[in-house]
Formats: C-alpha cells, sequence, structure tokens
C-alpha cells in the first residue's frame, strides 16, 4: 500500500518489522522479497512517482578533484531512483574482481564470485535480461554472425554484457508495491536522522522529514540503508549526536574509497579491410548483449593492473563523439539526458547510412575499474539542503596505477592483435607516454558511484561485514553499491541487484526461518 | 597518401638508398627495400605514418638510428633467402614471432614487433 507522507499528521508513529530506506534497485529488490510475506515493511521514499526539482536538489553538491558531474543530476530522488534514467548495460563482476590482489591496496571481498553467482541468476529478470548465460559461445552456438575478434590466447577474452530494455523500476514495480497489503510504501519520507539506543549497538528509530516540514517517527527490528553510495554516507555522517564521528564511523571509514569508473576513449583499432564485428558492435535499443575485450585474470596477475575492458565504435560514429564529461553538465539531470542522448543520436546521424562491411578503423574505448582509494571520498559541507541536512562534498581521486593500468591493457590486445594478424592497435596519445599520470579533460565516469560504506570482516577495514551489517550495530544492514571493496569494470546494477538478493534472503533467516 | 601509395614508393625510394662505405657489407637495393618494406602494416597505413613511427623509433633507440646496423639486426640468424621476395616473406613471419613470443615495442602510439619497427626506422632513413 501506499501512504502519502505529507498527508499523515505531523509527528505520527509508523512502526513495522522491517523498514528499507530507498527505492532503487537495491532497496525495491529486497522490498519485493518481501511482498506477501507475514512481515510488515516500511519501505521509505524520499520523493513520489515523478520528477521533483525542490526533492531533486536534496541531492546537489560540491565536487572537487577529477572533474565531474553535477551532484545534482547524478542520482534520481524518487520512486525507482536512478532506474528511471539508466542505460541497461549489465554483466557479473569476475572472480578475480572478489580476490585480494596485492598490488591493488585495499582490494578483496569477503565473498566470492560463487557466493553471488545464484543472486545474479535471480536478479536477470528482475531487470528483464536474457538467461543467466554471460560466455560468449552460448551466444555464438545462436549466431555464428558473433564471431570473436581473437582466436583463443592466453591475454585476451571475451567479456559479455547483456541489455535490460532497460528497466524502469518505477513503471514496472509501483503497481505491485501499491497493492501489496504488507508493504506500507511512503513517499516524501526523506531520512534525517538516526537514534540508537545508549550503547550505540541497536537502532532504535530513524526520523524522516519533507518540505512540508513535517516530522515522523519509524520503528522496526531491523533497518535496511538502501540510498545510494553517496547518500548512504551523507546520512551515515550526519547521525552524529550519539556517534560524534557519525554512525559506523569509529574507524574513519565512512565516505571514504569512493569509486568510479573511468570511460575514456583510448585506442584506434586498424585493419586491412572492413570488417563488421557484430559481437562487439551495438544497435541502442535492438541488441541484447554484446561483448568487449577484456583481460585475462593471469595477465592482470603478471601486469599487476587492475580490471577493465575495451568497447568498439567505428570510425565514422567515432568521430563525431563526444565524451560524457563534456555532454553531460547540466544540474538538471532531465536537461543533461537530453544533451547526452541528442549528442549519441547526431553522431550516429553525421555518420551516415552504416555499411554492412562494417569499418576499417574502430576506435576502442576503456571501462576500468578505479582503486580503492581513502582519499577518495564523500564529506560533510558546511552547506544545508532544504531540509537541514548537511549537503554531500565529493573529492573524486585517481592514482597512478588506473593510467598504467589502461595502457597496459592496449598493449596487451594490441599483442594479441598483431599475432593474429588481424590488424593494428594505437594508442591515443594521452596514453602514448609511460611516465605520465595525469588525465586529459575528457575522462569521464560511468555514472557508477560505489565503496563509501565498504565490506570487509573487520570493522577496522570496513563498514559493513559479509552480510551487509554494519559492524558494531546489530539491526543495521547497508545495501547497494556503496559496499563494495573494489569497483571491477561492469556497471554495477546487477551486482547491485544480486546483493540485495542475497541481503534479502539473510535477513528472512533472521527474522523468519521459515519464510519462503 | 593513400595506404595502396606505400608500396610504390617503397619500390620507387628504394633506388635512392646508398651502397654502404666500403669496408661495409654490400646490399642489393632490392633488398633494402624488401627489409625496409613492413607489409601488414603498410596495409594499415600510409607511408609518412610509416616514416614517422620510424623515424620515432630511432630517436627512441639511438643505437639502431644507423641504416647498416638496422640491415645488420633485421637479417640477424635469418636463413639464407634465395630471392628477395622470400626474404620478405621471411620479415613478415618474424614480424608475427615477434608478436607471439612479446617483443613488441610501442612507438608514436603504435603497438608494433621489434621487427616491424626496424622496417619502419630503415624506411625513414631512406626519407632523408
Amino acid at each position: 500500500m501506499h501512504i502519502d507522507a505529507r498527508q499523515l499528521p505531523d509527528n505520527t508513529l509508523i512502526e513495522g518489522d522491517l523498514c528499507i530506506i530507498g527505492t532503487g534497485p537495491a532497496g525495491l529488490s529486497i522490498a519485493l522479497e518481501w511482498n506477501n510475506t507475514p512481515c510488515k515493511v516500511i519501505l521509505l521514499e524520499g520523493g513520489g512517482f515523478d520528477y521533483d526539482d525542490r526533492i531533486q536538489d536534496l541531492y546537489a553538491g560540491q565536487t572537487t578533484g577529477q572533474k565531474y558531474y553535477p551532484l545534482k543530476s547524478t542520482r534520481l530522488h524518487y520512486f525507482g531512483g536512478t532506474s528511471n534514467h539508466w542505460s541497461g548495460y549489465c554483466s557479473p563482476f569476475d572472480p578475480i574482481d572478489f580476490e585480494k590482489r596485492d598490488w591493488i591496496p585495499h582490494s578483496g571481498w569477503p565473498i566470492k564470485r560463487e557466493d553471488l553467482d545464484p543472486f545474479y541468476a535471480r536478479a536477470q529478470p528482475i531487470l528483464d535480461l536474457g538467461p543467466y548465460k554471460y560466455d560468449c559461445t552460448w551466444w555464438q552456438q545462436r549466431d555464428p554472425a558473433l564471431r570473436s575478434l581473437l582466436p583463443d590466447n592466453p591475454a585476451v577474452w571475451n567479456k559479455v554484457w547483456q541489455f535490460s530494455p532497460p528497466t524502469r523500476l518505477n513503471g514496472k514495480y509501483a503497481g505491485t508495491i501499491k497493492k501489496s497489503k504488507n508493504i506500507h510504501l511512503y513517499t516524501y519520507a526523506n531520512l534525517v536522522d538516526i537514534t540508537a539506543n545508549e550503547t550505540v549497538t541497536a537502532i532504535q528509530t530513524l526520523t524522516v522529514k519533507n518540505l512540508q516540514g513535517k516530522h515522523h517517527t519509524v520503528k522496526a527490528r531491523r533497518f535496511v540503508l538502501a540510498c545510494n553510495t553517496i547518500q548512504n554516507a551523507r546520512i551515515l555522517l550526519s547521525c552524529n549526536k550519539q556517534a560524534p564521528k557519525g554512525l559506523g564511523n569509529d574507524h574513519d571509514l565512512v565516505g571514504r574509497f569512493f569509486m568510479e569508473h573511468m570511460q575514456i576513449k583510448s585506442a584506434w583499432l586498424h585493419l586491412p579491410a572492413p570488417a563488421p564485428l557484430k559481437l562487439y558492435d551495438i544497435q541502442p535499443g535492438i541488441t541484447k548483449m554484446r561483448c568487449e575485450l577484456a583481460i585475462t585474470g593471469a595477465m592482470q596477475r603478471k601486469h599487476r593492473i587492475l580490471n577493465g575492458t575495451a568497447s568498439f565504435m567505428p570510425l565514422a560514429i567515432a568521430r563525431n563523439a563526444r565524451a560524457s564529461i563534456e555532454t553531460w553538465s547540466d544540474q538538471d539531470p532531465r536537461k543533461s539526458l537530453n544533451t547526452f542522448h541528442n549528442s549519441s543520436i547526431a553522431a550516429r546521424r553525421n555518420a551516415g547510412v552504416p555499411t554492412t562491411g562494417g569499418a576499417n578503423t574502430w576506435m576502442l574505448s576503456t571501462r576500468i575499474e578505479q582503486a580503492p582509494n581513502p582519499d577518495s571520498r564523500v564529506t560533510l559541507d558546511s552547506q544545508r539542503d532544504a531540509l537541514g541536512m548537511p549537503r554531500a562534498m565529493l573529492h573524486w581521486q585517481l592514482t597512478p596505477l588506473e593510467k598504467h593500468s589502461t595502457r597496459m591493457i592496449y598493449e596487451l590486445i594490441g599483442q594479441q592483435v598483431g599475432a593474429a594478424g588481424i590488424g593494428r592497435l594505437q594508442l591515443m596519445e594521452h596514453l602514448q607516454d609511460p611516465n605520465d599520470d595525469s588525465w586529459p579533460d575528457f575522462t569521464s565516469g560511468g555514472w557508477h558511484h560505489m565503496g563509501t560504506t565498504r565490506m570487509s570482516d573487520h570493522p577496522s577495514t570496513g563498514v559493513v561485514d559479509a552480510h551487509n551489517k554494519m559492524h558494531g550495530i546489530d539491526n543495521l544492514y547497508v545495501a547497494g553499491a556503496s559496499v563494495f571493496p573494489t569497483a571491477a569494470a561492469p556497471n554495477p546494477t546487477l551486482t547491485i541487484t544480486a546483493l540485495s538478493l542475497r541481503l534479502s534472503d539473510h535477513l528472512k533467516t533472521l527474522e523468519h526461518p521459515t519464510l519462503p | 597518401m593513400k595506404r595502396k601509395e606505400f608500396i610504390f614508393l617503397t619500390v620507387a625510394g628504394a633506388a635512392a638508398i646508398v651502397i654502404p662505405n666500403a669496408g661495409c657489407r654490400q646490399y642489393s637495393d632490392a633488398t633494402v627495400d624488401a627489409l625496409s618494406r613492413p607489409l601488414f602494416l603498410g596495409q594499415v597505413c600510409d607511408a609518412k605514418t610509416i616514416g614517422e613511427i620510424g623515424a620515432a623509433y630511432r630517436t627512441a633507440n639511438p643505437e639502431e638510428s644507423h641504416r647498416n646496423r638496422l640491415i645488420g639486426l633485421l637479417l640477424k640468424d635469418m636463413p639464407a633467402a634465395q630471392d628477395d621476395h622470400r626474404l620478405a616473406r621471411l620479415v613478415d613471419a618474424r614480424v608475427r614471432s615477434d608478436f607471439a613470443t612479446d617483443n613488441i615495442v610501442t612507438v608514436k602510439g603504435w603497438v608494433l614487433s621489434r621487427t616491424e619497427a626496424r622496417q619502419c626506422a630503415l624506411y625513414s632513413i631512406s626519407l632523408q
């Protein structure tokens, strides 16, 4: 059922068994798992069912360090969250992404890829993806035109992406939530404070507020904070009346290790004759899967590099394509999205009619994980939003390892392309000097925020444990990409959803062991 | 300059390469031409680019900036070729082998086999 918190009498007490804060892919995928159970679920959303600029402004904040998008524009603040403008790219993380890698400080998850596999499979239909098949040969058997650029080799492999339509969680699941008898969705209920017990070992109540000035109190046995990477950190840091450094921040980790995916044009692949490269090309709105070239775990270990991939774009389109950071510059996410889309459409239109024979020259673009960096972080600003909450500040900071890794990825691909006698690869100018660790102005992020409440078995190295429970607090859980200790190369939504389903199963065993 | 022009220019350019000084091994123009023509690279970029790659390689590797040194390195351990066409094929096979054995260099961003980078260097000398 749905309750508009603006219509409730001021100081209403809202009570339930489980309280989920946030209705993006993390919060909603958990909530849906609890539909038609005996548990009363309180689901809190700060906005309504449509874009409202006054609500969106609560996400505004300053950025420093590496040039970044306006914070107000990067996440959507209404039911369904950022799924309401995501592009639908999905791929699971690789086994190596979960490992402790001695060349990457602060790497290593307390879980393995096989721990997530069953949840990845369950996440696929939620996002309207195909079968949980990410082996390239499975797709090639069904379409022989999906030919691999390279023969089997020890360095470079074809990593599969699947494309969601993309699913807008608002449109797909709002009806289910509104009809639910046991899920109580409160819109216009922004979390502004968390009250713990005297020893700060358990959460007792939440305070929610809206722009109409009404406060309400929420009581539950367990709470899941699923507000997105920046907001999760912002809320925990600002809840400092009982814990001076912020909730869960005894070890000064909350807000640190903010990570993004660098997305940047990087190299040219020159072929002696035109080739369609269907396996790697994308037709927006049509393509169900495609591959990017990825580096094997063995080569990542040998060369001590981060995990990253290379995607393909024909020269005719690439010469007109603008970097995301250049087109996504408006504070209003609707305007930025329009500019971004119009730029992409113009690049394709100006390329003319695509030839069936493909292109001689392809631009390769990198999508690469960022090394966990404690100085890349979210902090609180002295400025406050309309609800009186301190605004978030983001300092996005990269390390030399990202540049070294990007360069090495293309040297490895170039070597295999040469060995196979397929073509030659040319690094773009910004990657040519091995002593240059700087990034050009067109370096873009993927709008993927990760890592501010990282997962670790030990409270000195992580904010939450392997079951997403906050260290030191018995009934507070964190969901979403903020728990990622490392970022891997793929877009995060599939992994966010899988991890949330895993958390939901865990909560069910605690709440009611007989729940399905 | 178009890619196909490169083949013509390298053949014509070979005639301009001078015979080595007395006391040095002598190479025929056809042999030098075969060595200074990176066959595969010539299919994906033009002669000007090959010349620029070669000049950059010689700058980065000054010990390989002389014609006879480059020819010696390109012919090192090479089986005797009965003709220059066969020599060109042998050099091309070595290019493939370089990629397979990690004997690669990056010059002006191009990820190349060491052998074809030397071929570019030799070609760039012919332009002087």
